[in-house]
């Protein structure tokens, strides 16, 4: 009879996922740049809570401006047209109207280590302005950049805004995803290392829909029945007739 | 009362006036200026405040005959300062590179020869950085006040022009300390008119009636070199590094251009060798070990028995640019500059003493696509020349480093190598940035 032999039970590593606290940043900010698993903020704030990073707000803005075009389409049209670029020095301000929005950074550059997410919050007494800072907070490991803050301003008052107040919170958290296992220091996904607030890189609708097998021929665009020159001269000469205007041919 | 001509006068000067004002405040309210800038539009505000209170109510009160002195130099004076306005509106601070900017008004205004200078930044339409000789506004403004009686100061106001191609880019807009250097230049009358009999008395026998000509000639020459020199002293071979950059866009330094002389500059072979000297006795011959360093060496070896006279139109002319030329190179009178740039420079600090403490720092930062005002829980952020000149040398020889961390650019590909470029640049200019938050908070 054959013994079966008695399976060994796989070793896995625990998963500490946990927000760091204040020792645990701290360690991490002193290690080397060039270890995978040191943290930087820069210029470094004043001091740390307990489980959370401040966040100041920078001098940067894209400030939305009156589009010409009817609508906005994702990875067709130039995201510069939908804001103009300011920048406020420190000690001068912008207003944000009422229900209207701006896109941010924070005066902060970050690298995060290699094991390492995190997330930004609101600060609980902006909230309570109605001023919310962040629909896209989650960051990924060695991210470094700036974070754009995408800035709402959902009360009824105008709010002002002074570059290098405290206006987000940042939570990092520990985490065993593969990104840990690294061996060497890269950058990836779409905005390199930025220094201010940028603008959406969103790809061709065409692109963003093939793999779900949607072919190019089958994604319409606003305006596409303007789009065959002829049928558009026609439907504009047929417009015109139809107020009483004679058309000649050419 | 005003007569008839006076009140036309008058009218017209109110219109301009008028206009030139609503200008500013369109402008104010739409962008925003970099310090001194915007100190400067306040200035012109409250001047075209009070100039129209002038208009309106005191000057009917005045004497006839004055009556029309007044207003026509009051025309003159705001004819000056339009000349300045325009230019100045247009460098809101997304067109310039703020922090380098605010850097060195702060850098210019702290040397001890123009204390409280406040740098103002034009975008100007030529593909040139200049300085904005500003003898003329601030006798203009110091009339106006005289005129409408005003009782603030006229503020020291120095006005650079960059080209507004080069927007916020950080390394070619090192150029802006040559520009500084004329400012300097102009400030304190370094080469008055006075000097050039002086100056020229050696040349008299050569020049007889073009003697002052040659004088002329000669000063402008002494001070570019001047302001190349003051350049160096002050950022160190990031200025070097840029002029060899734009010559190579203007004349990709070709071997006939480099020697040759213009009416207005001497031939770059002379100022580059001039700016050698200064990197060597700064002690940067370690640290700015580049490709360009060789090519530096090798225009400044250029024997100045080589330079070329500027193009004339009268061939009889030739031997008179030569012999100009001789005279620039003798030894005594490029003394002479350096002296001046040693004596007015007495104070400043040698930006590779600032370098060589923080260079690691930078070169660690950049490799790993941090901005460079990183070192760690010290809290000591590297002095902007420090960052300058390390993010220059990093562009020269380790941009591998950083294509090495970033898989999806294609070095090799223009246009994400010079997306990366600018990447780097903007590291920089936020470590400036960072310098300059840091700086205010210690003061």
């Amino acid at each position: 009879m054959a013994i079966k032999k008695k399976q060994k039970p796989v070793k896995t590593k625990p998963n500490y996922s946990g927000v760091l606290t204040k020792d645990d940043i701290i360690k991490r900010l002193e290690k080397p740049v060039k270890e995978l698993r040191s943290l930087v903020i820069t210029p470094l704030p004043d001091g740390f809570d307990r489980d959370s990073i401040d966040l100041r707000l920078g001098s940067h803005f894209f400030v939305p401006r009156s589009y010409r075009s009817h609508c906005f389409i994702p990875g067709l049209t130039s995201p510069h047209h939908l804001y103009q670029e300011q920048y406020i020095p420190m000690g001068s301000f912008l207003v944000l109207p009422a229900h209207n929005t701006v896109l941010g950074g924070t005066l902060e550059y970050i690298k995060l280590p290699s094991d390492v997410s995190g997330e930004v919050l609101n600060k609980s007494s902006w909230a309570r302005t109605f001023i919310t800072i962040e629909t896209a907070p989650w960051i990924h490991p060695l991210f470094r950049g700036c974070l754009t803050l995408e800035i709402a301003n959902v009360s009824n008052a105008p709010v002002i805004l002074y570059p290098g107040v405290k206006i987000a919170q940042l939570i990092l958290l520990s985490t065993t995803c593969d990104t840990s296992k690294k061996k060497k220091d890269e950058i990836e996904g779409t905005y390199i290392g930025p220094v201010r607030p940028e603008p959406a890189q969103l790809q061709y609708t065409e692109k963003a829909l093939d793999p779900l097998g949607i072919s190019k021929d089958e994604v319409t665009y606003p305006g596409d029945e303007y789009l065959n020159h002829e049928d558009f001269q026609t439907h504009v000469a047929d417009m015109l007739r139809a107020k009483g205007y004679t058309i000649k041919k050419p | 009362m005003l007569t008839e001509i006076v009140l036309h006068k008058c009218t017209s000067a109110h219109k301009l006036v008028s206009s030139l004002k609503e200008n500013i405040a369109t402008s104010k309210a739409n962008n925003s200026y970099p310090k001194w800038s915007d100190e400067f539009l306040t200035f012109c505000e409250h001047t075209a405040d009070a100039t129209l209170d002038f208009i309106d109510k005191r000057l009917p009160a005045l004497e006839g005959s004055n009556q029309e002195l007044n207003i026509l130099s009051l025309i003159q004076g705001w004819e000056v300062l339009h000349t300045f306005i325009k230019p100045v509106l247009d460098a809101d601070t997304l067109k310039v590179p703020y922090p380098l900017v605010h850097f060195l008004s702060e850098h210019i205004g702290g040397l001890e020869a123009v204390k409280g200078t406040k740098i103002v930044i034009e975008l100007i339409p030529e593909l040139n950085y200049l300085q904005h000789r500003h003898t003329s506004v601030r006798i203009a403004m110091r009339l106006l006040k005289i005129i409408i009686g005003a009782a603030y100061e006229v503020p020291w106001f120095g006005f650079l022009g960059l080209p507004y191609s080069q927007s916020n880019s950080l390394f070619m807009n090192c150029l802006l300390y040559h520009e500084a250097g004329h400012f300097i230049a102009e400030e304190i009358n370094l080469f008055p008119e006075e000097d050039i009999p002086e100056l020229t008395k050696e040349l008299k026998s050569d020049f007889k009636r073009y003697a002052n000509w040659a004088g002329m000639t000669i000063q402008v020459w002494m001070e570019e070199l001047f302001a190349d020199i003051v350049a160096v002293k002050l950022i160190g071979p990031a200025y070097t590094y840029a002029s060899m950059e734009l010559l190579r866009l203007v004349h990709n330094l070709s071997r006939t251009n480099i020697r040759t002389f213009s009416i207005n500059h001497p031939a770059d072979a002379l100022r580059f060798r001039e700016q050698l000297k200064i990197l060597k006795a700064d002690n940067w011959e370690s640290s700015a070990e580049t490709k360009q360093w060789q090519e530096l060496k090798k225009i400044a070896n250029i024997r100045q028995n080589t330079y070329l006279p500027p193009d004339d139109e009268d061939p009889s002319m030739r031997k008179k640019w030569l012999k100009l030329i001789e005279f620039l190179c003798r030894p005594k009178n490029i003394k002479k500059v350096h002296d001046l740039a040693d004596q007015y420079l007495a104070d400043r600090a040698n930006p590779c003493d600032c370098f060589m403490q923080s260079a690691a720092i930078i070169r660690e930062c950049l490799q790993h696509g941090i901005v460079p005002s990183w070192s760690g829980m010290q809290r000591q952020i590297p002095h902007p020349t420090a960052i300058i000149n390390g993010a220059v040398f990093f562009l020269l020889s380790d941009m591998d480093d950083l294509y090495k961390i970033v898989p999806s650019i294609n070095k090799n590909k223009v246009g994400e190598r010079a997306s990366l470029e600018k990447r780097l640049e903007m590291w920089c200019i936020k470590g400036i940035e960072d310098w300059l938050l840091r700086k205010n908070k210690n003061q």
